[in-house]
């Protein structure tokens, strides 16, 4: 025992050389090598130039948030970009009355847009619509008055008062059909809601209700039918408590200052849509069975609906 | 190798602060690039979470082209974060859309990350400083954020600082605490060199220093007291042993007799002098000696007697020639183990001459018997002949067949060699036995070598042998019986023309030796034939002994010719080897008897 103490005493200097090494060599080892670069003598980029005039650009109303409609609309421009043959971009704006503006101006030659929205800009200025999309046969949709599940509301009379989620002030079923409801009952929805908060997406009015912020909201039956598949939590935290008649679906419209031939050649390519595999797929993950021509007069008792509650707006 | 001789004191002092210093600058390398690498992780996990919280902050600013807010988001960023040397975000096409450059974003930036990459990190050192270039990158876009690491340098320098201060405080403190202990060590030390020196161990007054010190002054002095004490003891044991042990080994001598003791296996335990001085070897060779002797008369190989471990007693022959007697009686160890120890006694003297005593015994059975067997043939052999050679002149005279005096001629000549053989007896009877010779002459030897040649001249010539003679022309006379010494040449030329069957040369020569004493005569006979081996020479003077066929030799010719040169005081010599011939030399006193 005592030799083994005097052996280890004399390897003291080399135990302590090799903890040294280790040491060193461990501090050492993890370092990261940096990159040197040069940023003063580095050539600059201001910003990425925007398109020239030959692209196409396609806007996509806030029917859904941003992020949603960017994934959900990316591939449905590309796969339009490659039947052009011409890069199509997607573009999003917050309100439905941005993307109007960009279609009255044509900053952008198409666009989906909201049943309300189409109304008011082809009351304006003039849009033509390329197609429509249909939903499980129909061409049509609601307007949904949704309230949390352990909400005490129970219908439209219970309303007043509570805090109301509306997607945009020129959606059908985000903002006229609410709105027109309301005055049918002979109130004023600037007194019959405690407070009225603009969402500007119909999925962002659905999380309103869901985090508390709003008591209430008035959403798109395809959005809410399309979140509810994606997401069952919502399905079980949400209760639906009125459902309007059915509207015109959102329409796929073109400027009036986009040439004929180009919203004949888009028309053509939406309507074929579902002969090829590609758009199918397109389709099915936009929960679109295919692209059809307008029925006749499909807008006309929501353009009366609009009209009816804008003039009364405008009238105060 | 440089090995610097320093005080105690200096090592000591220098040793700890070596230490001190060493641990400082580990500490310093250590804490540095842990720190660094710390803070470096800190800033990199908050960088990656930053750059992830402000992509998702500029989703919507992006996704909806909100590009003036995303350049007000990006500054508000930067304003806030002190540490933000730029920031930048690319759409999913990996086009630029906002950027905090004033001067526009160095597209050397982009070339930073491999493209296709998810979030990430990477050091960069932009001449300055060193920023880290943090990515996050979502479906939509890609933000990337420069953090500098400017505050994690100064940061670590500042605990560089302090732990260089702290180090160097403490190699002031472990100078004095190693002058604290060094003073009273080197104390001690020289205390200690000055008892061993002089071989005082009381404690010194001027040496005492602290109350430790002192104390192992004390006790030095005490353990070295005992020392000497034991030293002391020990020195009168040892002399007691060695004395002891002399006179055990004087005893032994002055028994005379060798003795060995061997432990079971066979290794040596004890051999004293004798011992190692009657084997002729070392003492470290003596169990292969003992292992190596001959056993006689019936005795056993001793190894196997060793290993036996039973008593025994025997005669052995050494290579050398010498006898030993040896007796073997084992012996029980203090240790309960048992050995054999070994008694040696050199009997060659005793055994010498009792082998001589036998064999003079013999050789005189031997005389007696041969005398009596001659002198009673050698009458009736008289008679043959005679009767055989009046036989022979009368055939002769009467002309009877050839047949008969053939055979008559033959029974003559037989028994003329019978007769010859009978004079050998009688000389054998004679001589071979040690007896006086009767006749006394003075006479030439030259003379005599003439007279032998003489006699056997025909026998020469029918073996083809050319003599040479060389004798010395004034040979003293010597005294003796001429016969006999004439029997000697005469046996010694007869056994050369022998050897020399298909002829050859022999050479006799004769020569006066002088010596202190008295002079010598001396007379050699050289063959040139077979010559002989070691073993046959070894022999050639016993009785009987012969080499020749059995109708030829009788084997006495070399040993009357001993005799009758031992009986004249001389001496007789045979060099011989096969193949070489053989050389018979006879020296005899000029004084003769």
């Amino acid at each position: 025992m005592k030799r083994l103490a005097v052996r280890f005493i004399e390897r003291i200097p080399l135990l302590l050389g090799c903890l040294l090494v280790s040491i060193l060599f461990a501090s050492c080892g993890s370092q990261e090598e940096p990159l040197t670069l040069d940023l003063k003598s580095s050539p600059t980029l201001a910003t990425d130039t925007p398109r020239g005039d030959g692209g196409i650009r396609f806007a996509v109303a806030p029917v859904i948030s941003p992020e949603k409609g960017f994934a959900s609309y990316r591939l449905f421009t590309k796969y339009l970009g490659e039947h052009l043959k011409t890069p199509v971009e997607l573009v999003q704006r917050k309100t439905y009355l941005e993307v109007n503006e960009m279609l009255r101006n044509g900053a952008v030659q198409f666009a989906l847009v909201c049943t309300g929205a189409f109304i008011v800009g082809d009351a304006e200025f003039g849009l033509d619509i390329v197609s429509v999309p249909r939903y499980l046969g129909k061409t049509e949709y609601y307007s949904l008055i949704i309230v949390g599940k352990d909400s005490p509301i129970r219908d439209i009379t219970d309303l007043e008062g509570k805090r109301i989620a509306l997607s945009d002030p020129l959606s059908n079923s985000g903002y006229f059909y609410p709105m027109f409801l309301i005055r049918g009952m002979g109130k004023d929805p600037n007194r019959f809601f405690s407070r009225m908060l603009f969402t500007y997406s119909h999925d962002n009015s659905m999380r309103a209700v869901l985090e508390g912020i709003a008591d209430v909201a008035a959403v798109d039956s395809l959005i809410f039918d399309y979140e509810i598949a994606r997401d069952e939590r919502l399905g079980s935290a949400l209760r639906v408590i009125h459902r309007s008649p059915p509207f015109g679906i959102n329409p796929i419209v073109a400027s009036r200052r986009t040439p004929r031939s180009l919203v004949e050649n888009v028309r053509r390519i939406l309507l074929g849509m579902g002969r090829d595999a590609e758009g199918r797929r397109i389709l099915e993950l936009l929960r679109i069975e295919d692209f059809v021509e307008p029925p006749d007069g499909m807008y006309e008792a929501t353009k009366k609906m609009i009209l009816q509650v804008r003039a009364v707006e405008g009238s105060r | 190798m440089l090995k610097l001789r320093l005080r105690l004191r200096t090592k000591i002092v220098l040793g700890f602060i070596l230490l001190v210093a060493i641990q400082g600058v580990l500490l310093t390398i250590v804490v540095n690039q842990l720190i660094t690498f710390e803070l470096k992780e800190m800033v990199r996990s908050k960088g990656m979470h930053l750059s992830k919280s402000l992509l998702t902050r500029s989703k919507d600013l992006l996704l909806t082209g909100d590009i003036v807010k995303l350049y007000v988001l990006l500054q508000e960023e930067q304003r806030n974060t002190p540490e933000i040397r730029y920031a930048f975000i690319l759409d999913h096409e990996a086009r630029l859309i906002a950027h905090t450059f004033r001067e526009g974003l160095p597209t050397v930036l982009l070339s930073v990350h491999l493209p296709g990459g998810g979030s990430r990190s990477r050091l960069l050192n932009v001449g300055n400083e060193l920023l880290y270039d943090l990515q996050a990158v979502e479906e939509w876009g890609t933000l990337r954020l420069g953090l500098s690491l400017s505050e994690i340098e100064a940061t670590a320098l500042r605990i560089r600082s302090y732990v260089m201060l702290a180090t160097f405080a403490s190699i002031l403190a472990v100078f004095a605490l190693a002058l604290t202990i060094s003073r009273p060590v080197e104390r001690l030390t020289t205390f200690v060199a000055k008892a061993a020196a002089e071989g005082t161990y009381g404690v010194d007054p001027e040496v005492l220093g602290t109350l430790e010190t002192s104390k192992l002054c004390e006790a030095f002095g005490d353990v070295m007291g005992q020392l000497r004490a034991k030293v002391k003891e020990l020195t009168v044991s040892e002399k007691t042993i060695r004395h002891q042990k002399e006179y055990i080994e004087s005893l032994h001598d002055s028994l005379g007799l060798g003795i060995v003791v061997l432990s079971a296996k066979g290794d040596i335990e004890f051999a004293n002098r004798i011992a190692g001085d009657q084997l002729e070897i070392a003492s470290g060779d003596v169990a292969k000696a003992l292992f190596d002797l001959e056993p006689l008369e019936g005795a056993y190989p001793l190894p196997d007697l060793i290993k036996g471990q039973e008593p025994f007693q025997g005669l052995w022959r050494a290579r050398n020639g010498h006898v030993y007697e040896i007796g073997g009686m084992p012996i029980l160890n203090p240790d309960g183990s048992e050995s054999l120890l070994l008694r040696l006694q050199d009997v060659s003297e005793k055994v010498a001459l009792r082998e001589k005593l036998e064999r003079a015994q013999k050789m005189a059975y031997l005389g007696g018997l041969s005398a009596s067997v001659a002198h009673g043939i050698n009458n009736p052999l008289g008679v043959i002949l005679m009767r055989s050679e009046m036989l022979l002149a009368d055939a002769k005279r009467e002309g009877l067949p050839e047949k008969y005096i053939r055979g008559l001629s033959k029974i003559k000549g037989h028994t003329a060699r019978a007769g010859q053989i009978i004079q050998r007896l009688l000389l054998f009877s004679r001589y071979g036995m040690g007896k006086i010779p009767t006749q006394r002459q003075v006479f030439n030897l030259n003379d005599v070598v003439a007279e032998t040649l003489g006699l056997l001249e025909e026998r020469l010539l029918a073996h083809n042998v050319q003599v040479g003679l060389a004798l010395e022309e004034k040979l003293p006379e010597i005294q003796g019986d001429r016969d006999a010494v004439q029997q000697v040449l005469f046996n010694l030329v007869d056994n050369a023309i022998d050897a020399m069957e298909d002829g050859g040369c022999m050479s006799v020569t004769t020569r006066r030796v002088p010596t202190d004493q008295s002079d010598l005569v001396e007379v050699s006979v050289a063959d040139t034939g077979c010559g002989m081996a070691e073993e046959v020479k070894a022999r050639a003077f016993e009785s009987f002994f012969t080499t020749k066929d059995i109708s030829r030799g009788t084997g006495l010719g070399l040993s009357i010719s001993y005799g009758i040169v031992r009986e004249h005081g001389g001496e007789i010599a045979i060099e011989s080897r096969p193949g070489h011939g053989t050389t018979v030399t006879v020296r005899l006193p000029v004084g003769g008897l």
